[in-house]
């Protein structure tokens, strides 16, 4: 009896007794945080790189220590407010927008009967995942080109003027969140679709009886339990503030919507990677890092308050 | 049983339509390159394709099929993928069920600790040198052991975890089972859903990965299929467009490039259907009702 | 306690069958590296291995060309050479690896390509990692020396060493203005040799129906997403937006700054809003190469090579434009008179160095050159005349198709010194002419532009990716009409106070420093290059 009721031992009992009654709790928790620590952690001095004057010569140990340099250097950046203004946007809206779009998508699926129509939608949905940025891209641009695009086609063949969506500052960071949605939006469901299977039917059935619609069954039986679900995954999504996309924006952008697109990554691209830069590219790393980390552990403390189970 | 109400056939109607439309435009992408793929090579990487292909041939598979490192790394990329996603899940699962437990000392402190490796990471060289020490550069290994566990898995599996029903296990308990015992016979056959996604974000990851073949291997033999569908995109990209001077080297046709994408993409396209079983309404709920 | 036990099976299961799968992946070309690393103290009789990164071409493991290219050495080195190839992965991750690679004496290749990573290279002679190739080079180097001239040899100097050999250099001019004849003659004009003429002709192009297709389908001009597509434009006017040019008072400045740049800009500007610029061209998803195939637009500024008949994109035009015809014209003459073709830098956008893992240094250069002879560079690139490849009265016909090709892993070993001249079999005739001339066309240019040899430039590192985003954002925005014409002048302000000041200073010093160099290299040279030619 006295093990079922684990978290009711006396806080101050002997940890040691705790820990020796959790052993093969610890058992399983080892091989993972070895591997972590291993792949995760030893590698982790390459961080210090950020503080110093990288030199591929003296490698990481010997190379000259710069104190915050990089970062002023990132600061000072004549462009820097708008690049990082950018990339906050960009990625905000991806967030407001593209994060709830697969819970929809999956309480929608949800709704369908289970059946080959459900199968086969479930399994295009997430088809777009599957092809890199540069395909993904090649295909937008193809599809939007002001010359032989469809889309253009089919607005010349209505009588209207071609449109070069591509170099259009208004545009690009809609073209940029909708084709973030469009690529991943199915593939986003999946986790939710997951979390749906664990839902008593019973309480759909219940809902039903006293008379509550499809919308009101969602709102009501189907979010509130996958609601921990969504919040973990809006935690860790807050980590990505700062993550607007590379390779997204590096393969759309061009020079006549810098203005709106350019972003910290792919400055640090130009800057840091084409002149072999290292130290640079790390300290917007760190920088990025450090904010997310911000984020996710406010987010946090806030779940946690909310009654909510958080990330610890 | 209720009989279905107006509202919600009306309801189903409108929903299966949207997905319809989804559906239209979610297959288009892999459409046009279906299209691309079989058409004629000299008509293509012209843009004005629309829905069907310009001209039609083979060839472009014919081609992919025949080459020999195409095979290679898919063979490389099969082994991968099967043995990290099986090796990655497991550790996954384990580590997930260890820090879901509340009685756990340390728990906050090993969360930190595993949520502090997604914002943060060493960079390329220290990462080179490590795999240098352990002697895996240029095997297999190099391939599956440092992806095998990523925290994003492991905190989307432990709040799976965290809502299973306390009582089943607690039941287990009672009968003299140990965390073990729960774990691998109460936990696991429960959680088929989560293993499932998870089960599915590895596979894709692995399946995926090209750039531990750039950091890892040398040894053409052993580059993964990713990596090698990389390279040739990446060569035809650049050297059709700001080739370095305008060279005439080999470079494979629009037709051949999306003929590959599309074989390379498609054994990983196969896998969902598999798993959908697990996902379906009720599945979890149903084995834990008995 | 079964439970773990049969887990704990599972494990050691899989672990043994990963063991496993990791031999079997290895033995596909795993067997021929293995002698590389016990071959301690080489005797010339043991067997020359030499491992080589490779860039170019398919990237074919174990092809016909591998064995082709050993058999051949092994024959004019009279001893067994054996190469391990090492492939390097695409254009956007091989500086990381060989960043890579090159952090460590037991995993350098004998043989190192390089590109664009003048950084890095600089740091690997410091350490000491190169190998000093000029003895090599003056026992074993003949056909390199031969091959490659003086000023191209000079930027890869080091004060009286080198560290490096170009891999690729290309032709001294291999762009030119080219346009539709066929169109010309439909819409009966004559040949354009003035900017005002040109430009007549690319608005003909694209408002009258130059294919007889009753569609207003065509487009006058076209390019890749790059500056120098535009030279037909800036070269009339005098300028290079991407170059520093000497004035005539003898500074040197940065060519977008020029004012001649505005009026160009003003000309574009016009053009593209009339639609005679094809309006992909101001997004980089662009590629002229599909655009000079399709045959819908009139003039291009391009590769000379496109012109082979023989080119993939030239066969695929041919194919779908059977009565289409490309000629390529002489630099168009802008209003105060000059003309000039686009010069190429000459100095090598490829090199390939020797680092201090390979033990014979010596036999290493001998590797090198004789992939620079004319036999062992047709080889690797073309095949075996006869099976491969005919000649025709000196015109090249390919006996194999494009994906065969591929499988013998031809272009396998392009850019380890790779030859233009004769060595190149597939210029026909007239392209050959074509390229000579275009050493005289860009000339006038060449004059003007300041090659920098120093990979040493402090404030153009520091300064230059803000000032080419500043000035590509203006230009683009001025040719789309999202800017005025004015945003030129506000451009030539914000360069200068955003580091443009600093870098004209320093690139100031430099064109000095760099003309003593060359003198100096030019003594050097007399002693110690020219007797070994």
């Amino acid at each position: 009896m006295f093990r079922s009721a684990g978290s009711a031992l006396p806080i101050r009992a002997d940890r040691w007794k705790r820990i020796k009654r959790d052993k093969y709790l610890y058992l399983l928790l080892f091989p993972g945080l070895f591997i972590i620590f291993l792949f995760k952690y030893v590698p982790m001095y390459g961080i210090v790189i950020a503080f110093k004057e990288y030199n591929i010569l003296l490698g990481v140990f010997d190379s000259p220590w710069v104190g915050f340099q990089q970062f002023e250097r990132l600061f000072r950046t004549p462009d820097f407010m708008k690049i990082f203004r950018n990339t906050f946007v960009i990625s905000l809206y991806k967030l407001i927008f593209g994060f709830p779009a697969p819970i929809i998508l999956a309480l929608l699926l949800n709704e369908l009967k289970n059946g080959f129509f459900k199968r086969f939608t479930q399994s295009v949905l997430y088809l777009p995942h599957f092809l890199s940025w540069v395909i993904f891209t090649g295909i937008i641009v193809a599809f939007l080109n002001p010359v032989d695009g469809l889309v253009n086609y089919v607005l010349t063949s209505a009588g209207m003027k071609p449109i070069n969506f591509m170099i259009i500052p208004d545009y690009f960071r809609t073209l940029l969140v909708s084709t973030h949605i469009y690529k991943e939006m199915g593939w986003g469901t999946i986790i939710y679709l997951a979390a749906m299977s664990g839902v008593n039917p019973d309480l759909y059935e219940a809902a039903r009886v006293d008379g509550a619609n499809k919308f009101k069954q969602m709102w009501h039986v189907t979010l509130p339990s996958i609601r921990s679900v969504i919040l973990i995954l809006m935690i860790l999504d807050l980590g990505n503030i700062l993550e607007a996309g590379f390779m997204q924006v590096f393969l759309l952008y061009n020079p006549l919507v810098y203005d709106v697109g350019d972003i910290i990554d792919t400055y640090v691209y130009r800057v840091g990677i084409q002149s072999a830069n290292y130290s640079l590219a790390t300290a917007a790393g760190v920088f990025k890092s450090v904010i997310a980390l911000v984020l996710i552990y406010t987010a946090n403390k806030i779940v946690r308050k909310s009654g909510n189970n958080g990330l610890w | 049983m209720l009989g279905i109400s107006r509202g919600e056939r009306i309801f189903g109607v409108i929903n299966r339509s949207v997905m319809l439309l989804l559906t239209v435009a979610m297959i288009y992408p892999f459409w046009y390159l279906v299209m691309a793929s079989l058409s004629d090579p000299k008509l293509t990487a012209l843009g004005g394709l629309y829905l069907w292909p310009k001209g039609f041939s083979w060839d472009a598979y014919i081609a992919v099929l025949g080459d020999a490192s195409f095979w290679s790394g898919f063979r490389v990329s099969v082994i991968v993928t099967i043995a990290g996603t099986v090796i990655g899940t497991f550790l996954t699962a384990t580590t997930a069920y260890a820090i879901s437990k509340k009685r756990l000392q340390g728990r906050m402190a090993v969360s930190f600790f595993i949520l502090f490796t997604m914002l943060f990471n060493g960079g390329l060289v220290p990462n080179y040198l490590l795999l240098k020490e352990l002697h895996m550069l240029d095997t297999l290994w190099a391939l599956i052991v440092p992806g095998t566990i990523s925290a994003f898995n492991v905190f989307v599996m432990r709040s799976f975890f965290v809502g299973l029903p306390e009582e089943v296990e607690e039941a287990a308990k009672i009968d003299g089972a140990n965390d073990l015992t729960v774990f691998f016979r109460v936990v696991l056959p429960l959680s088929k859903a989560v293993l499932a996604t998870i089960g599915l974000f590895m596979a894709v990851m692995y399946w995926n990965d090209f750039f531990s073949t750039i950091l890892y291997i040398t040894d053409k033999g052993k580059w993964q299929l990713q990596a090698v569908l990389r390279n040739l995109i990446d060569h035809a990209v650049q050297s059709s467009g700001n080739g370095p001077n305008g060279d005439q080297i080999q470079v494979s046709a629009f037709t051949v490039r999306s003929a590959s994408i599309l074989l390379a993409t498609l054994p990983i396209l196969l896998v969902y259907p598999f798993l959908q079983k697990h996902f379906v309404k009720g599945a979890m709920i149903g084995s834990i009702k008995g | 306690m079964t439970n773990r036990k049969k887990k704990l099976l599972l494990l050691t299961a899989i672990s043994a069958m990963l063991a496993g799968c990791s031999n079997s992946g290895g033995n596909g070309s795993g067997s021929e590296s293995s002698g590389t690393n016990d071959g301690g103290g080489a005797a010339a009789s043991k067997p020359l291995q030499v491992s080589i990164t490779l860039m170019g071409g398919p990237k074919t493991p174990d092809a016909w060309v591998e064995t082709a290219l050993e058999e051949d050495l092994s024959a004019h080195l009279s001893r067994k050479v054996d190469l391990e190839n090492l492939f390097l992965p695409g254009w956007s991750d091989y500086k990381t690896k060989l960043n890579l690679m090159m952090g460590d004496r037991k995993s350098m290749p004998d043989i190192l390509w390089h590109s664009d990573m003048e950084k890095e290279y600089s740091s690997w002679i410091q350490a000491g990692v190169l190998v000093d190739l000029v003895p090599h080079l003056q026992k074993h180097g003949r056909n390199i020396l031969d091959y490659y001239t003086e000023d191209t040899l000079f930027y890869s100097w080091d004060d009286g060493k080198m560290f490096r050999l170009p891999g690729d250099v290309a032709e001294l001019g291999s762009m030119t203005t080219m346009l539709r004849q066929d169109w010309l003659d439909n819409l009966g004009f004559q040949t354009p040799t003035t900017l005002d003429q040109y430009v007549e002709v690319l608005r003909a192009f694209t408002n009258d129906d130059p294919d007889r297709n009753g569609k207003k389908d065509t487009f006058g001009f076209v390019g890749d997403h790059d500056w120098r597509a535009f030279a037909p434009f800036f070269y009339s006017h005098g300028v290079d937006v991407d170059q520093f040019l000497v004035q005539e008072d003898g500074t040197v400045k940065y060519g977008a700054t020029m004012p001649q740049v505005k009026q160009a800009l003003k000309l574009l500007q016009d053009l593209y809003a009339e639609g005679v610029i094809d309006p992909r061209m101001v997004t980089p998803n662009v590629s002229a190469g599909d655009l000079f195939a399709e045959g819908k637009v009139g003039s291009l500024y391009y590769w000379v090579s496109f012109l082979n008949a023989g080119h993939p994109k030239q066969m695929s035009f041919k194919e779908i434009n059977p009565a289409g015809q490309y000629t390529a014209l002489e630099p168009m003459l802008g209003p105060d008179g000059f003309s000039a073709d686009v010069p190429s830098d000459g100095k090598g956008w490829s090199f390939v160095s020797v680092t201090g893992a390979a033990e014979e240094p010596d036999a290493v250069v001998q590797v090198l050159n004789r992939i620079a002879s004319k036999e062992t560079n047709t080889l690797i690139k073309f095949g075996k005349e006869g099976e491969h490849y005919k000649l025709d009265n000196g015109t090249f016909v390919n006996l194999i198709n494009e994906d065969e090709g591929k499988q013998l892993g031809l272009d396998n070993y392009t850019w380890i010194i790779t030859r233009k001249d004769e060595a190149n079999i597939k210029n026909t005739p007239e392209v050959i002419q074509l390229f000579e001339r275009r050493i005289e066309t860009s000339q006038p240019m060449r004059d003007k532009i300041v090659f920098f040899k120093s990979s040493n430039r402090k404030e153009w590192s520091e300064y230059s990716a803000g000032l080419i985003k500043l000035r590509d954002e203006t230009f683009y925005g001025i040719i789309a009409g999202n800017l005025d014409i004015g945003a030129f002048d506000d451009f030539v302000e914000r360069f200068y106070k955003q580091g443009g000041k600093q870098v004209e200073e320093e690139a100031n010093l430099l064109y000095a420093s760099q003309r003593e160099e060359r003198e100096k290299f030019g003594e050097w040279y007399k002693t110690n290059i020219a007797p070994y030619k």
